[in-house]
């Protein structure tokens, strides 16, 4: 792959392996992510996200292939050499320096006058809401104040390129809500390319302008949010963010251009162009209405209830039709009626239905 | 005030089972620290007059301690013997305990054990394998003079100052190890990575992070074997001959030999002074704040 020029970081390649384990963390990545850009990485544990984010740091270098930050070889410069800096799973900060000599410390090693260093720390301190807390030390803070210091820290520098590890994993629901919107906000504030990993599908979604799913130590899908939440490529990535019907099948081509999808005892009508052959479609639970007033152009099938999950604002309804297992969502109040054996029509578009790739 | 207080509480807020559970420790400190250290106070204040005990107290042992040559001289020589062992000791022990707790993982078990591995063996042993490596007819001289290096025994290595130095030193180095490796060991490793990801090299790394957070543990090694090298009369004893006579060494013939225990007692009490104030000093300049969770 050849690195487009406007990448401020780009893996090209790259496979790590670590001794005594037999498959690769990560597995022939390649990636450029631009200027500007909140970039995530979004997988399960083991996936190699984190790899992927430590080998961009500096602290693990490729078994294979190269990281390029702005174009030049990084793959063998040590962390301290290179302009990017990191926001800890853990904070790291460091316990015998105040919030002010935390937030100072990149700028200390750069060597900077002390009347900037002293500017700037006020400054970071600022954008992160953090004025205040100067002298404190860091066990004299809760969580999400340590949270905001090690932001503070790793934004003091004005890096290139900020790195973000599951930042937000240790925080409370709401801490961690209100966390992604001040993370977001400051991330257009300032104007750095952020790249942020999380196995957390609502984070990945709600705060990036594109993210790459991670299984098995290779990219799934990359795109934007929507991209991957609507067009997922895989069953992995289909089953992985939101909830979905994975529907296994085959597709015959029928008359006048169409095609079927053949499921169990289902014939779904697909669009033309869809190749022949076994095939898998993913189908949205929220895409599946159920016993809801019929629309144009919907598939409409009849449906024995099997089972209703109560979640709130909705429901989702576990349905079996003509063999198939297909769960639908309807509001919370509709599912009040509905009941185990009931017998309701369940239906959804046909351009709801997303042919997925086979993993090799 | 509130109106009702449920159960009546003792003084300091402590149940007395609680209470009852620090009376073996209040005793132990009363007979074995506070009584002895007391009566060498006392026996430091009475005096010998033609070898019978004088019960009357004053500070004369002290002004006659001071006010002679020897007794002087030897407190500052044993001190800054003692010093400049645990020193070594500490410049050796400190890096190496940083080098296995950061390169070694597997062998790591295995250096520990090498290293503490001395302590197990009686103290008098260790001393005298100084004599057979060092003395006349020793290691390092039959192999020096077997080459043909030498014509004939270097004579400073045993029965000298230099060889009280090294045997302390030696001594030291497992009490300081151990003291360090604790400390290093306790740091976080995402702090390593914090301090390389703000850009500094591995010595600015240890300098603003690893030091700081260790030097606590390295002061207490220092602190030990400063304790232990101080007081030791066993080693000069052994290996020092006439110029390696140490403090202790003094101490000990008050008591036994000359049978002048008020002296005797007056001489620890000196020397207990001088390393209380030194490890004061210590402990003041390798203060370190903040919370390792």
């Amino acid at each position: 792959m050849i690195a487009s020029t406007d990448a401020v970081v780009a893996l090209d390649g790259v496979t790590k392996r670590y001794p005594g384990q037999a498959a690769p963390a990560v597995d022939g990545v390649d990636l450029a992510i631009r200027q500007g850009e909140f970039f995530s990485l979004l997988g399960p544990s083991g996936s190699g996200k984190t790899s992927c984010l430590r080998m961009i740091a500096g602290f693990e270098r490729p078994s294979e292939g190269r990281v390029l930050l702005d174009g030049i070889d990084v793959s063998g410069v040590p962390p301290y050499r290179r302009d990017v800096n990191t926001v800890f799973q853990g904070y790291a900060l460091f316990p015998h320096m105040t919030v002010a000599e935390n937030v100072a410390y990149p700028l200390r090693m750069a060597r900077r006058p002390r009347p900037e260093i002293t500017a700037r720390v006020g400054e970071v301190l600022g954008q992160v809401e953090m004025t205040g807390f100067e002298s404190r030390l860091p066990h004299q803070l809760s969580g999400g104040q340590r949270q905001r210091v090690a932001l503070a820290r790793a934004l003091a520098g004005r890096p290139r390129l900020l790195l973000l590890d599951e930042p937000l994993g240790a925080l409370d629901l709401q801490l961690r809500q209100q966390m992604q919107r001040v993370l977001k906000h400051l991330q257009e504030q300032v104007g750095i390319t952020f790249v942020y990993v999380t196995h957390d599908q609502g984070e990945a979604l709600s705060m990036s302008d594109r993210l790459a799913v991670m299984a098995r130590g290779r990219i799934e899908q990359l795109g934007t949010p929507r991209d991957v939440y609507y067009r997922p490529a895989t069953p992995f990535v289909a089953s992985f963010i939101g909830k979905t019907n994975l529907l296994h099948g085959s597709v015959a081509a029928g008359d006048a251009g169409s095609s079927a999808f053949r499921c169990a005892d289902l014939v779904i009508p697909v669009a033309g162009d869809d190749p022949a052959g076994p095939a898998t479609y993913s189908l949205r639970y929220e895409a599946v209405q159920v016993a809801a007033p019929p629309r144009s152009g919907e598939v409409r099938l009849e449906a024995d209830v099997e089972e209703v999950v109560f979640l709130g604002e909705s429901a989702e309804i576990v349905t079996r039709v003509g063999g198939v297992r297909i769960v639908g969502r309807a509001p919370g109040t509709g599912s009040l009626a509905l009941g185990t054996g009931d017998r309701v029509p369940v239906a959804f578009l046909p351009a709801d239905l997303v042919r997925l790739h086979e993993q090799a | 005030m509130s109106a009702a207080i449920p159960a009546p509480r003792t003084s300091r807020g402590w149940s007395f089972p609680r209470r009852l559970a620090l009376v073996p420790i209040g005793l132990y400190a009363l007979v074995l620290v506070a009584l002895p250290n007391l009566l060498l106070i006392v026996y430091s204040l009475w005096g010998m007059e033609e070898g019978r005990l004088v019960r009357s107290l004053s500070l004369d042992n002290y002004l006659d301690i001071l006010g002679s040559r020897v007794p002087r001289e030897l407190l500052l020589r044993t001190i800054l013997t003692a010093l400049g062992a645990a020193l070594l000791a500490t410049l050796v022990a400190y890096p190496m305990a940083w080098f296995v707790v950061r390169r070694l993982s597997r062998a790591r078990l295995l250096v520990l054990i090498l290293v503490v591995v001395p302590l197990w063996i009686s103290y008098l042993v260790r001393v005298y394998a100084w004599k057979i490596i060092l003395g006349d007819q020793g290691v390092i001289n039959t192999a020096l003079t077997g080459i043909g290096v030498l014509d004939e025994p270097l004579g400073f290595l045993l029965y000298s100052r230099f060889a009280v130095f090294l045997t302390l030193t030696y001594v030291s180095i497992p009490f300081v190890f151990v003291a360090a490796y604790a400390a290093l060991e306790r740091i976080p490793k995402p702090l390593f990575e914090a301090a390389a990801d703000g850009g500094a090299s591995p010595w600015r790394t240890f300098t603003t992070v690893v030091w700081p957070l260790s030097r606590q543990g390295a002061a207490i090694g220092f602190a030990l074997a400063l304790l232990i090298c101080v007081g030791d009369y066993l080693t000069p004893a052994l290996v020092g001959g006439m110029d390696g006579t140490m403090f202790g060494n003094l101490i000990v013939s008050e008591f036994g030999l000359a049978n002048d225990w008020p002296r005797g007692a007056a001489l620890s009490i000196l020397m207990l002074l001088s390393t209380g104030l030194l490890l004061a000093l210590v402990a003041r300049i390798t203060r370190t704040e903040g919370v390792l969770e």
